[in-house]
């Protein structure tokens, strides 16, 4: 069985500058030890998604729609928030870009960890330690001991997102989704933060929805990507796909424009023009449109373009392709 | 011949008080801890790494908006600190700057067209209104917006937009140099090749020179001639672009490039990671001080500071093993 089946997600949020479509009908899966990647602009619906799926989003303002959010086939939109909250944390965990947030300023690390896993499995108390420590361990966690004792405030920005790595694992989770888990870090400590999470999730056999602007970053950890825009997936695929033979003028261009560090020339780089559309205001038809180089006049403007998807199971939402 | 910019024995140290319980506790963060550094005319000198390592203290020390503990700045030639009046104003037209964040840079109740004419307005360049509001227009033409946007409000601005507004204001003195700290990080992925190719237009059609500060290697390598790599307030490495990102010598500008990840599934590399975190600039190891996370560290390192020395033609390094580096990283 799939471990996550998403159905024509929609969630929107009545502001007062008019209705914000964030999500527009998404439709993906995430089998057991595989990691998705989710790229795309700021304001293009990656944590929302997230957020959607958690069912953590404010209703009101926000509204989540979906035919259905399966984990191992069971909807979680037919929970009750109190069975909700279970699944958070025991079989589905987050790691948020900013851990300062997400961690207790006034409690001890290792407690913190202690506690995610006592609230989820009855085991005696020496044991639950002897499991933080070990999970610190496998974070590469300096001197674990010590760190148990530690504050938030005392450690780098790099070690608090390890020990929220540590707390989305206590509890062996099914799903793990991380939000721009490294933006925050350097690309050294990034390095070591994305390696740590990768083996723990091969270990778990994790299945991990990984969201980043970085393009490097899914080349280097995904198996498969979604491209978001404006609200849609406008391609999917395996990286091997996305990478080599974009479909979708926005992943194209999206491509062209990064500048290569083995490179040797400082070649221009290849720009898309313009921004992302309002998504209370969204044109008819292509919302890439604007700024697609492709766009074929008539068509573009006047209907949405659907998912085509291709023989080697590629998709792309584009009227260069299909309908 | 002189450089636009040359920067020596730069210093800047910070007095603070940490508290540690009860105990207030004096501390000195070495920020910048002897920094040399020369910028051509119209050449782009890039400082690049981690979090703290002083980019920004350099930066802002150029600029005199915090004064340099030691140290001096040469101007063409002039020293920088040795100037008043009239010449130094003139030196403030001459370098502007570009900050990262083009949301808090703005003033959000001044018009766009007062907001990049405001430097004009402070050094009497442009004392009409009319001439003003002429040269507003220009700008935005040169950044790439439309003239009547200088009307408008800066919260009404996208992410890019408000970049440009930024570049706007700091060219409108036409500088002979801008120190740029991280002008696209805040941006969009698919806005940020936008503003590099303005930058890289505005350096071809006016020649300026550019101190780009920024930790994304790629854009570095990308815009830069040549590249300062810092660790902990100092330089360790200095080359041309394609001697520094080709070879790097340094065990650290290695394992900062080995960290990078590459936009192609097909080069998924096997990494040097380094271990551990960047000890803090108020406790400086001894000797070298990238010796608590090098590879290669030996004794010698923890007694012996490296200096910088020229391994290759223009290509400085500081460390004492360099040439063993070459051979085993990379
Ligand atoms: N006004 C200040 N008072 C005390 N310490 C300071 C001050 N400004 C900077 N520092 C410290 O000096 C060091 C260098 O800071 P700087 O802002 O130059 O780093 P940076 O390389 O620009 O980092 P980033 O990549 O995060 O922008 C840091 O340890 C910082 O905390
Ligand atoms: N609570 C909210 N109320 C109104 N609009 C929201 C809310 N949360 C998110 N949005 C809007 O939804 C869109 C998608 O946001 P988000 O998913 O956070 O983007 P990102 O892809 O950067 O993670 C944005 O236009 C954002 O402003
Ligand atoms: S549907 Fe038309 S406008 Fe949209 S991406 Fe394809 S070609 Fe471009
Ligand atoms: S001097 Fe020693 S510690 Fe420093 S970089 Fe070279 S080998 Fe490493
Ligand atoms: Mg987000
Ligand atoms: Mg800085």
């Amino acid at each position: 069985m799939t471990l996550l089946e998403v159905n024509s997600l929609q969630t929107e949020f009545k502001t007062p500058g008019g209705l914000v479509r964030a999500v527009r009908g998404i439709s993906f899966q995430v089998e057991r030890g595989e990691t998705v990647g989710v790229v795309g602009e700021s304001g293009s619906g990656k944590s929302v998604t997230a957020l959607s799926l958690m069912r953590l989003i404010p209703t009101p303002p926000g509204c989540i729609k979906a035919d259905s959010i399966l984990l191992e086939g069971r909807d979680l939109l037919s929970l009750s928030s109190r069975e909700m909250q279970r699944v958070r944390g025991s079989q589905i965990a987050m790691v948020f870009q900013d851990p300062f947030t997400s961690l207790n300023p006034t409690m001890k690390l290792g407690e913190q960890v202690a506690e995610t896993i006592r609230v989820h499995n009855s085991v005696s108390a020496t044991e639950v330690k002897e499991r933080v420590l070990k999970l610190f361990e496998a974070m590469r966690l300096p001197s674990p001991e010590i760190r148990y004792h530690q504050y938030p405030h005392e450690i780098s920005g790099g070690q608090r997102q390890r020990v929220m790595i540590a707390i989305a694992f206590a509890c062996n989770p099914k799903l793990l989704i991380a939000d721009e888990p490294t933006t925050a870090l350097d690309v050294t400590v990034q390095a070591q933060v994305l390696s740590l999470m990768k083996r723990l999730q091969t270990e778990h056999n994790t299945g991990t929805l990984l969201i980043t602007h970085d393009l490097g970053v899914v080349a280097e950890v995904c198996d498969r990507a979604l491209v978001m825009y404006a609200g849609q997936i406008v391609e999917s695929g395996t990286v091997q796909q996305i990478f080599q033979s974009p479909k979708h003028p926005y992943t194209q261009g999206l491509l062209a424009s990064l500048p290569q560090i083995h490179a040797d020339s400082r070649q221009r780089l290849v720009s898309i023009s313009g921004q992302p559309p309002d998504l209370a205001r969204l044109p008819k038809g292509c919302a890439f449109y604007e700024r697609c180089p492709r766009r074929l006049m008539d068509i573009c403007t006047q209907k949405e373009p659907q998912e085509t998807v291709f023989e080697d199971g590629q998709t792309a939402r584009c009227f260069l392709h299909g309908s | 011949m002189t450089a636009l910019l040359e920067v020596k024995g730069l210093k800047k140290h910070f007095r603070v008080v940490r508290q540690n319980g009860f105990r207030a506790v004096r501390e000195t963060v070495h920020a910048v801890d002897g920094v040399d550094l020369e910028v051509a005319t119209g050449e782009t000198l890039g400082i690049v790494g981690e979090s703290g390592c002083g980019k920004s203290t350099v930066g802002r020390t150029i600029l005199r908006l915090i004064e340099p503990t030691e140290g001096t700045v040469l101007w063409q030639g002039e020293r920088l600190d040795s100037l008043r009046g009239e010449a130094l104003r003139s030196i403030r037209r001459d370098i502007g700057i570009v900050f990262q964040d083009p949301f808090a840079a703005l003033d959000p109740r001044m018009l766009v067209g007062d907001i990049i004419t405001e430097p004009l307005k402070a050094h009497k360049m442009a004392t009409s209104r009319t001439e003003r509001q002429e040269r507003a227009r220009e700008l935005l033409i040169t950044v790439g917006l439309r003239p009547e946007f200088a009307s408008r409000y800066p919260h009404e601005f996208s992410g890019g937009q408000r970049q440009r507004i930024g570049i706007a204001r700091a060219i409108s003195t036409n500088p002979k140099l801008l120190v740029l700290d991280e002008p696209i990080s805040a941006l969009d992925i698919s806005i940020r090749a936008q503003i590099l190719n303005l930058l890289e237009d505005l350096q071809t059609e006016r020649g300026i020179s550019y101190l780009f500060i920024a930790h994304d290697l790629s854009v570095v390598r990308h815009i830069c001639h040549r590249v300062a790599v810092m660790y902990l307030g100092v330089i360790v490495e200095q080359a041309s672009s394609d001697s520094l990102f080709g070879s790097p010598l340094h065990p650290y500008t290695q394992a900062l490039l080995s960290a990078v990840p590459v936009a192609d599934p097909a080069i998924r590399k096997e990494r040097t990671l380094l271990e551990g975190d960047v000890p803090s600039p108020v406790h400086i190891p001894s000797g070298c001080r990238f010796r608590t996370r090098c590879p290669l560290a030996q004794e010698r390192c923890a007694k012996e500071t490296p200096l910088l020395r020229e391994l290759d033609t223009a290509h400085w390094v500081a460390c004492h093993f360099a040439e063993k580096s070459v051979a085993s990283g990379g």
